[in-house]
């Protein structure tokens, strides 16, 4: 299973990198995971992606999360992928049009080591086939 | 003559004997007006180099002191000399009416504050900036505890609790510390923000608003067994206003109250509210120990908790009052504690009907 | 006139909580149970009496009794919080103190319904009328409900519509 993660921030990187450690023994064999920083570089690879779920950023310097949501789901090969956001606040305007493009999930960025783990399992339980 | 320099600091006086007036003034500010080309010798041309704005104030105040409806007052205004330069003055005025005849004298003590203003306005900007880098300050911190709260997480999760159990504590420590740091930079943060952000503003009433200040302080008042009653015979059932913010005034006054009540006895707070040119007035009052005078212009200043001695021991970060005098100024309106209340503190704030 | 209102379910993992939003926003119901996660927003407009009607703004999260489930800025600004709870399962008939403990102190201003959900599993009402009157005190309105059948959906938040 192939996760993709657009983040920007070097911290969060980190501790997504420590987390998926701690959590590997939870996940299938061939679970792996790659890391945009910025949305340009993610959808300039679009046509030849490969990916099961994309976890975005909400807070990007070029462009915001939703922004690559939308190209996202208007690519015919890739729209039935889950996409997922991850924002620092809950913005009624911003999480109404999310899913009004088509978002699987509108997350709340989990606060600490213990949290990232919980939100990661539970994200992956609900999307492994 | 010679040796007197030219300004604006000195005496005035006006004898007033029937309808005959006598001016004088101090030479230093004959000097003045002479480098003016007005020679000083009475009221109308020492009004000549008043500003126009400020004309009608200072007549509108000789007026009040003449049929005695003040015996003292201060006044500022402007000088303007012939270059177009413009000076501050203060000027103490003081009425004295005669025993005797019917000569009455006023005489003032004026003072070139013109170094002040410049001064104020400087202080001012000065403010402003500062409140912006505390803004960017709280902000940007936000990350860092964060990660340091984070990291310290994940060391221990990596620690055997067995061999290394004597490090837990540490652990603990460091990540209580680091939480207490977010809730400060937040509260900071919110400070900050009140008045950078659009105000939402909602229909709402305020006795709900005062319940569920009460219910937050729930526990506070159980265990002080507060009193907190409302004696306004009508309070409107909406007014406009950010519900939160409203709230957060109550609770701030109200735990104030309940925190400084006199020893040995319960708190007793009361409400009062009244319509008043088209203001919202509402009064808090309490029975406690109230604020000593000298205090009393320091108290809505942020950090200010006047020492041990005067208050008594009391716990609390002193933002609270000077978060409750912005949000009321927020909403266009103020908040003063009376001086003359020695029962106790009164607090009463205004916000103008929208 | 048409006002909105934000509403916030909250209850422990798997009592109902996405499928009372889904029933009373749509009108509809899924039998696979699919966890939520993060936050979701149903829009629904309900005409209370003549002339009123609200727009209900039902946020819906997942469920949970840790941090992560209950973060300040989901309730912000809540007109009325909905606690869910499902009737065959009695950790999350206790868990109803637990999160009015929560909130109670923080956002004392909103309404509050209790939504005792799944009553179409059922047959003995004895601990259904028990548990309401436990809770009456606490809460503006209670209500027997069953998303699947829908039962008392409508009318639970029409009544709520009322006090809002």
């Amino acid at each position: 299973m192939k996760w993709i993660f657009i983040e920007d921030n070097e911290f969060d990187r980190d501790i997504l990198d420590i987390s998926f450690n701690e959590i590997k023994p939870e996940l299938c064999a061939d679970f792996s995971y790659t890391f945009y920083n910025n949305g340009t570089d993610f959808l300039k690879g679009l046509s030849n992606l490969e990916c099961e779920i994309v976890i975005s950023d909400m807070n990007l310097p070029d462009m915001n999360g939703i922004e690559i949501l939308k190209k996202f789901k208007e690519n015919d090969r890739l729209k039935d992928t889950p996409f997922l956001l991850f924002s620092t606040s809950l913005h009624q305007e911003e999480i109404e049009k999310a899913y009004a493009l088509g978002a699987d999930n509108y997350i709340l960025k989990p606060d600490g080591f213990k949290a990232t783990c919980e939100t990661l399992l539970k994200i992956y339980s609900n999307y492994a086939k | 003559m010679q040796n007197e320099i030219a300004s604006l600091n000195g005496i005035l006086q006006l004898k007033l004997r029937g309808k005959k007036v006598e001016f004088s003034s101090s030479r230093s500010i004959e000097k003045y007006y002479k480098e003016n080309n007005v020679t000083l010798s009475s009221e109308k041309d020492y009004l000549e180099l008043v500003h126009p704005e400020d004309i009608s104030k200072i007549e509108n105040l000789l007026t009040r002191l003449r049929s005695n409806q003040v015996h003292e007052s201060q006044i500022e205004y402007r000088i303007l000399s012939k270059k177009m330069k413009t000076s501050w003055v203060l000027a103490h005025l003081n009425f004295y009416p005669s025993k005797k005849d019917e000569t009455f004298t006023i005489k003032a003590n004026q003072l070139d504050i013109t170094f002040l203003k410049n001064h104020k306005t400087q202080l001012q900007r000065s403010n402003k900036e500062l409140e912006q880098f505390a803004y960017v300050i709280s902000h940007d911190l936000q990350s860092p505890i964060r990660q340091i709260w984070t990291y310290s997480e994940i060391i221990e999760s990596k620690l055997d609790r067995e061999t290394n159990s004597n490090l837990l504590p540490y652990l603990k420590s460091i990540q209580k510390t680091s939480q207490h740091m977010k809730q400060l930079t937040q509260d900071l943060l919110e400070l900050c923000q009140i008045g950078r952000s659009e105000l939402n503003f909602s229909v709402v009433n305020p006795q709900e608003v005062i319940e569920s200040a009460k219910n937050i302080l729930i526990n506070e008042i159980k265990d002080s067994q507060a009193q907190i009653n409302i004696i306004a015979k009508e309070l409107p059932l909406k007014m406009t206003a950010n519900e939160r913010y409203l709230t957060d005034i109550f609770v701030n006054l109200f735990s104030n109250s309940i925190k400084y009540k006199k020893e040995n006895s319960s708190p007793f707070i009361q409400i009062d509210y009244s319509l008043e040119n088209n203001l919202h007035c509402f009064t808090i009052i309490d029975h406690g120990k109230g604020i000593p005078v000298n205090l009393q212009n320091k108290l809505f200043k942020i950090f200010k908790r006047g020492n041990k001695k005067q208050l008594g021991s009391v716990a609390g970060i002193g933002i609270g009052l000077s978060t409750v005098k912005k949000i009321i100024e927020i909403h266009k309106g103020e908040i003063t504690i009376d001086p003359n209340f020695t029962d106790g503190a009164k607090f009463q704030f205004y916000i103008p009907v929208i | 006139m048409n006002i909105a209102k934000k509403i916030c379910l909250l209850g422990d993992e798997t009592v109902g909580k996405s499928s009372m939003a889904k029933r009373f926003a749509d009108n509809a119901f899924d039998d696979k149970y699919k966890a939520t996660i993060g936050v979701k927003i149903f829009n629904k407009n309900l005409e209370i009496h003549d002339g009123k009607s609200i727009n209900f703004v039902v946020w819906d999260i997942q469920g949970g009794r840790d941090l992560i489930s209950s973060p300040q800025q989901y309730y912000r600004g809540a007109s009325a919080l909905i606690f869910v709870c499902d009737i065959t399962n009695e950790e999350s008939l206790k868990a109803i103190d637990y999160y009015l403990g929560i909130v109670s102190e923080k956002y004392p201003l909103a309404k509050k319904m209790l939504l005792i959900n799944k009553i179409d599993l059922v047959k003995d009402s004895s601990t259904v009328l028990s548990f309401k009157e436990k809770h009456a005190p606490s809460f503006n309105f209670i209500f027997s409900t069953s998303a699947k059948t829908g039962k008392n959906v409508i009318e639970a938040f029409t009544n709520l519509g009322t006090i809002l």
